[in-house]
């Protein structure tokens, strides 16, 4: 069971960072393409929890069915922990609905606007999230292909 | 050579930066005697800034310590004049304070960076650029105008982004838990970035001669100080050249700095902390007057910095307030391209570093 006590204080820290950019705060946020949001549902596969930064991994189904391994950065352990994300906040197997700013050169990974687990349970900036559904859930499991890694960022969700 | 490239819009900054030159008066040149001819920054340059600081990009509260520049209108002309009349000073009151381990103040337990506090602060987002201009002379206000521009047009990159320590004082400014273990003889501060210590001798030590200072700089320079009563005074010498943050001045390895911690009562202050997020305790605050001296400063800067004790009373608090070990080169996936793009490994393609079989390959030769 996920315990998540802090959104309130999470969506401060992300409406502070998304200005001053602290959560990037270890490097520029210049790679990132912040005039684009990128909306994926997929299964995590590994959560890292790392200084100076964790990385959430999932595999998202694309439309033709194949997968892509997405990577997310997010911030440090030591600002995670203030706001009661744990190392096993995400576990491989959850089917999440993730928000991300792609790389700019269209390689699947991209920071961690915000994210939603399948029990409803939030992360980050969720406006536009909204979480994985049963069918969602139960394709999850039932897709192995992956597709090259070159034409995730075209197969993807785009929002906005 | 990148700088062509930005030539305009440099160009533009320096305008600002020539402008400012023909008033400068330099103050910490003259130095403290020359107090009675020197105008202070805040006098030159009236509309920059707070009335705190000319730099400063808003007003920042504080119990105990003082927004004031020490030593005079100008200030003190250095580190050690200003150490040494803090020293005096305590002297006039019978001190250096000679603690045992039973009367040295309590500043256990896990601590967070106050962000509003004043103007070094994370991102350098206290500070105006134009009043951080102003405290510097012609040819670092120059070279900061230029680095600026390349920050702001994503052409700067940050040196902890290496996974480089941050350079002191930005010691003080980076995020994550910190700790003080105070004994009689020495005070080891902690800040959790990749792991950083600061020692600092109490024992009535001076600095290391010449022939053992690191001509290079160390990451946290030398330390050394003296107690008067509660308060812990420290001077430091011998930093590395760096930069005091992402989009803030270069310093010089000659930089000094004077400080001056105080756990303060914080009954009836009404002062509101920034500590991104953090569980704080709002009767617990170290302040600390940070005074840097700079040859490439016209006048001493000189602000306040604080940190809050986190709240650990819950069996909850004390589980996510657990400190651990803080390895960079793991967690981070940015990196250079030969083209010098600055970007980020995607799945699969950062080398698995910390995976055993990854270590012992019969194709790895040392030559």
């Amino acid at each position: 069971m996920k315990t998540f006590t802090k959104l309130i204080a999470i969506g401060a820290i992300a409406l502070t960072t998304s200005v001053a950019g602290p959560v990037l705060a270890h490097h520029s946020a210049a790679m990132f393409d912040d005039e684009q949001e990128v909306i994926l549902t997929g299964t995590v596969t590994r959560f890292d929890y790392l200084n100076p930064h964790s990385w959430l991994y999932i595999e998202a189904v694309n439309e033709d069915g194949t997968t892509t391994a997405w990577g997310f950065e997010t911030a440090a352990p030591t600002r995670l922990q203030r706001i009661g994300v744990g190392p096993r906040f995400w576990e491989p197997g959850d089917v999440v609905t993730v928000k991300t700013h792609p790389l700019r050169d269209g390689r699947p990974a991209g920071d961690l606007v915000g994210a939603i687990h399948a029990d409803g349970t939030e992360y980050g900036e969720v406006e536009g999230l909204t979480a994985p559904s049963e069918d969602d859930v139960a394709d999850a499991g039932s897709t192995t292909e992956e597709a090259a890694p070159d034409g995730a960022g075209e197969e993807a969700e785009l929002a906005n | 050579m990148n700088y062509l490239k930005h030539g305009a819009s440099i160009g533009a900054v320096l305008v600002f930066a020539a402008l400012i030159s023909v008033t400068a008066t330099t103050a910490q040149e003259a130095g403290a005697d020359a107090s009675e001819a020197c105008v202070p920054l805040k006098e030159q340059h009236p509309d920059l800034g707070t009335s705190q600081s000319i730099s400063a990009k808003m007003e920042f509260k504080t119990v105990w310590g003082s927004f004031e520049l020490p030593g005079g209108p100008c200030g003190y002309a250095s580190a050690e004049e200003h150490y040494n009349a803090l020293l005096e000073q305590a002297r006039a009151n019978g001190g250096p304070t000679e603690h045992t381990l039973e009367t040295l103040p309590d500043w256990s337990g896990s601590w967070g960076t106050d962000n509003s506090t004043g103007e070094i602060a994370i991102v350098g987002r206290n500070s105006t650029r134009e009043g951080m201009a102003a405290r510097l002379k012609p040819e670092a206000r120059e070279v900061f105008m230029r680095d600026s521009q390349l920050w702001l047009d994503d052409h700067a990159i940050d040196p902890i982004s290496f996974c480089l320590q941050p350079n002191f004082p930005r010691w003080f400014t980076e995020y994550g838990y910190r700790e003080q273990f105070l004994t009689p003889e020495r005070s080891v501060f902690y800040s959790q970035m990749v792991n950083q210590l600061r020692h600092i001798y109490t024992d009535g030590r001076p600095h290391p001669s010449e022939e053992w200072m690191n001509p290079d700089g160390e990451w946290l320079g030398y330390s050394i100080g003296f107690w008067d009563e509660d308060v812990l005074t420290i001077w430091t010498k011998g930093v590395k050249e760096g930069i005091l943050q992402r989009n803030m001045p270069r310093q010089s390895n000659q930089m000094e700095t004077i400080e001056r911690w105080k756990l303060v009562d914080m009954e009836g202050s009404g002062i509101e902390p920034n500590t991104l997020g953090a569980d704080y305790d709002p009767n617990a605050r170290l302040e600390i007057e940070l005074t840097m001296y700079d040859p490439s400063f016209i006048e001493p800067w000189h602000t306040v910095v604080a940190y809050y004790k986190e709240v650990e009373e819950t069996p909850e608090d004390k589980e996510q307030n657990w400190i651990t070990s803080w390895d960079c080169v793991e967690g981070s996936n940015w990196y250079i391209t030969e083209a010098g793009v600055i970007s980020q490994y995607a799945p699969g393609e950062k080398p698995p570093i910390t995976d055993p079989d990854y270590w012992f390959n019969e194709n790895y030769t040392h030559q």
